[in-house]
């Protein structure tokens, strides 16, 4: 049992930060960015690249890969959800566009890496990146450093970024944003600005989390990030859009649940558990646990 | 005619995704994002080759499965109506993602991750062109008149749509009833005719598929969603060097179109043809 | 109206202590008014006073905090928005809703489908003549509606393409195929040329003129005044004149009202 709580821990933890950084884009631009998942994916492929072909370290790979990822980010802003965004028509329609948009913008990162693979998982192994398992108590419990890591940086970041939003001034302007856009721009804060730091940071977020995930998986698959957006989905709203304190609650719990049945249960069921909260907690009480925003019904 | 014999599976495929883009273009269309269709697809191909195998006869099922489906849509559409636009489209999609896991594990009802296969073929190219007919017949009816008026309040303006009288839940569960009952139809129609079902026939490639047809045709009409399908299922045959690359490319397109053609083909048709009338008109005056 | 009425036939529209208050604040506040049939009002009041929310509150597309709204002497307080079209009561926004993919008669029938025109689709196929007929009446009022605002040459005219006072005239067309007892116009002249404005202050007379009420909100005083039979001021959401329109701007709470906060003055 305390193993299982060890790796949800992990596995949680990164749950938790990719969860914050759909979230981030969902709540601040409307996006709900299906090629997340795909730039996951390409954090841990760029750990897998500079792994195999390029002996570096993680102190080297990982800002280099969050910022490759989080620049993806800005470009797909820049040259795609910008002019989404300011069509006229009413919010589900520019909303409508963006998702589809995102989900061509996925159907091009996956089918890159795909043919750059061959559609095969590449293979991250250990010796690469360092990662050990450290013991505790005997046997009884197993940690990579890999997972320790990730546990550390994600609630570091977490907290951090609770900080920021609530605290800075861009925070400030990043929260009113997502409540009401138009007052923004008549307040001074320069909108596209704060639209392309907002991506950049969401991209961010995604590509460390593939980045350690992906040393943690030891694999790299084209196809890899997609059930994640779903799962950061269901974290996204047990917890309710745009609350960090609900996406943590949410994205510990979905990893225990997750934990629990590979452990325990048939674990080829292991993702269907978020796409079955998705639709129980939509049914019942779509607004989340936390939620921070007045919910807007249809 | 040699033509046709020898492309017939393809035919077939068209005319199968040609209701099954109409059943994503008929729920957006009343602005309501739906992409559960496709897990009705796929519900309906299984039901199509199960009841085939047990030997029913073809029309019983794809009434049966037909409005079975459009049922069950009507009670998923009550309570998930009233959620917007985002949260609908990521609980029908959660909803289609959860099915192949399911199947997989529904033993050798289902045939596990590898579905079912040596179904046999019960439907001919006939009856699937008479089906696409009938269906083309009833969707155009529905976009006429005060139907097709309220689904475009419905979308545009919702306030306006309510302060006309317009039960806004009441259409957008109907029109989610319809476009599973569409989706349940093509499936067992594809049960039916392609000899073996699988869990993949859902998943994010084929919505992006299926999404591609709808929008790239234009989802103002039936006649959108039909182009849509069309150009979808041949353009990588005329096309057949992009091979592999064929979600990259079907990617691209959907992102262009949204950018620069957001009423899709029909959309920009129409767009070209009102613009030729104005300039006619400002020349004649 | 039955026999048994008593002599005062009863108001068409009633409000009791109406109040409407969002996230603690008071936009209506305990307003009650009686609107009678056949008559044109006015509401006015400066900016922030609530009216708007008002004629929200009326046409149920916002919820109320406490009191009645009665029409034809039923209380329809918490009728589902979408009812309120079929009990008689429409109205036009403040800001063009109008649809630019139908033209303007499909616009306007859009009005005319909310009054017995949306058949279920079941009807529609069983008793197809019937059906037929019924659409025959909706396209007919829609035409007439048109007529009556004076715009039937420009049925087939793409909305995005008139100038502003044509599209508000549109879209009072449309109000009017409901068959409205009450017609709520929201602003209607906001933006307009003084031509356009007085063309549709005119119609609004000869609607009255044909029996229907018509409740019009505005900023424009001078206007508002010279036409309205009862005139209504509100300030920060309470109800403050009510009366004949020269008597009303003349008292002194309106005076300061409206001074006091720089708005637009009657000569």
């Amino acid at each position: 049992m305390i193993q299982v709580i060890a790796d949800s821990l992990s596995l949680g933890s990164v749950y938790v930060l990719f969860s914050l950084g759909l979230s981030l884009s969902w709540s601040v631009l409307g996006l709900l960015n299906l090629a997340y998942g795909a730039q996951f994916m390409l954090g841990a492929y760029f750990a897998y690249l500079f792994g195999g072909h390029v002996h570096a370290s993680l102190l080297v790979v990982l800002p280099v890969a969050v910022v490759a990822v989080a620049a993806t980010s800005v470009i797909a802003d820049y040259f795609v959800f910008r002019r989404l965004r300011v069509r006229a028509g009413t919010p589900v329609e520019s909303e409508l566009a963006m998702l589809v948009a995102s989900i061509g913008l996925a159907a091009v990162a996956e089918t890159i890496v795909q043919n750059a693979t061959a559609g095969n998982s590449e293979f991250i192994p250990s010796s690469t990146y360092k990662v050990r398992t450290l013991g505790f108590g005997g046997s009884t419990l197993h940690i990579t450093n890999i997972q320790l890591l990730m546990t550390v940086v994600a609630i570091a970041l977490t907290i951090a970024f609770a900080a920021f939003v609530k605290w800075t001034r861009f925070g400030r302007a990043m929260r009113a944003a997502a409540v009401d856009p138009a007052t923004c721009e008549l307040l001074g804060v320069n909108a596209n600005r704060l639209f392309s730091v907002t991506m950049a940071i969401s991209g961010g977020m995604a590509g460390l989390a593939g980045v350690l995930l992906g040393i943690d998986l030891t694999n790299v698959q084209f196809q890899m990030g997609d059930p994640l957006v779903t799962k950061a989905f269901a974290v996204i709203i047990i917890g309710g859009v745009g609350s960090i304190a609900g996406a943590a609650v949410g994205g510990y719990l979905l990893a225990f649940a997750e934990t629990l049945v590979v452990v325990y249960g048939p674990s080829t069921y292991q993702d269907a558990i978020s796409f079955a909260l998705i639709i129980i907690v939509l049914l019942v009480r779509p607004t989340g646990l936390f939620a921070q925003r007045r919910w807007q019904r249809s | 005619m040699g033509y046709f014999t020898q492309n017939e599976v393809l035919f077939q495929q068209t005319l199968v995704y040609m209701i099954l883009a109409i059943s994503i273009q008929v729920v957006l269309r009343c602005g309501v994002v739906s992409l559960a269709s496709v897990g009705f697809y796929t519900l309906g191909s299984y039901a199509g080759a199960i009841l085939s195998k047990h030997g029913w006869p073809s029309l019983v099922i794809l009434l049966v499965v037909m409005i079975v489906s459009g049922l069950l849509g009507y009670s998923f559409g009550r309570p998930l109506a009233r959620l917007r636009g985002l949260y609908l489209a990521m609980a029908t999609l959660a909803f289609d993602l959860v099915l192949p896991v399911l199947l997989s594990n529904g033993g050798s009802f289902t045939g596990g991750s590898l579905g079912l296969y040596g179904i046999p073929v019960t439907v001919n190219t006939g009856t699937l062109v008479v089906v696409v007919v009938v269906v083309i017949y009833v969707i155009s009816q529905l976009e006429r008149g005060w139907m097709g008026r309220a689904s475009l309040a419905l979308r545009s303006d919702e306030d306006l749509a309510r302060s006309m009288g317009i039960r806004v839940a009441r259409e957008r569960y109907l029109a989610f009833a319809v476009s599973a009952g569409l989706g349940g139809l093509a499936g067992s129609l594809s049960g039916m005719l392609f000899r073996a079902v699988s869990p993949s026939t859902t998943g994010f490639g084929v919505i992006t598929l299926v999404l591609a047809m709808a929008i790239i045709g234009g989802r103002e009409s039936w006649l959108g969603a039909i182009i849509g399908a069309y150009l979808v299922t041949w353009l990588p045959v005329w096309l057949g060097f992009i091979g592999l690359y064929q979600d990259l490319f079907f990617g691209l397109i959907l992102v262009a179109v949204m950018l620069f053609f957001p009423d899709g083909l029909l959309g920009a048709i129409q767009l070209g043809v009102s613009t030729l009338r104005l300039r006619r008109k400002q020349i004649a005056t | 109206m039955t026999a048994t009425d008593a002599a005062d036939p009863p108001a068409l529209l009633e409000t009791k202590g109406l109040s409407v208050t969002f996230g603690g604040v008071k936009a209506v506040v305990g307003v009650s008014l009686c609107l009678e049939p056949g008559k044109l009002y006015g509401l006015v009041g400066p900016n922030g006073s609530g009216k708007t929310t008002f004629l929200n509150a009326l046409s149920r597309l916002v919820h109320t905090s406490g009191g009645q709204m009665l029409f034809n002497g039923s209380d329809y307080t918490r009728i589902a928005d979408t009812a309120v079209a079929s009990i008689g009561i429409s109205r036009t926004f403040q800001s063009i809703r109008l649809l630019s993919q139908l033209n303007v008669l499909e616009n306007v029938q859009l009005g005319a489908d909310s009054v017995g025109g949306r058949k279920r689709t079941l009807d529609w196929w069983i008793g197809r003549r019937a059906a037929g007929r019924e659409t025959r009446d909706v396209a007919n009022r829609a035409m007439e509606a048109l007529d009556r605002v004076g715009l039937s040459a420009l049925e087939k005219r793409n909305p995005a393409t008139l100038s502003y006072g044509l599209q508000r005239r549109v879209e009072v067309a449309r109000a009017i195929a409901m068959k409205p007892r009450l017609l709520l116009l929201d602003e209607p002249t906001a933006g307009m040329r003084e031509d356009e404005r007085t063309e549709l202050m005119e119609l609004s007379q000869s609607l009255v003129a044909d029996g229907m009420t018509v409740l019009v909100v505005d900023h424009n005083l001078r206007m508002i005044t010279s036409i309205s039979e009862h005139l209504f001021v509100m300030h920060f959401g309470n109800l403050i004149a009510s009366g004949n329109p020269h008597d009303v701007m003349r008292q002194p709470d309106v005076q300061v009202a409206y001074i006091g906060r720089g708005a637009d003055v009657p000569v």
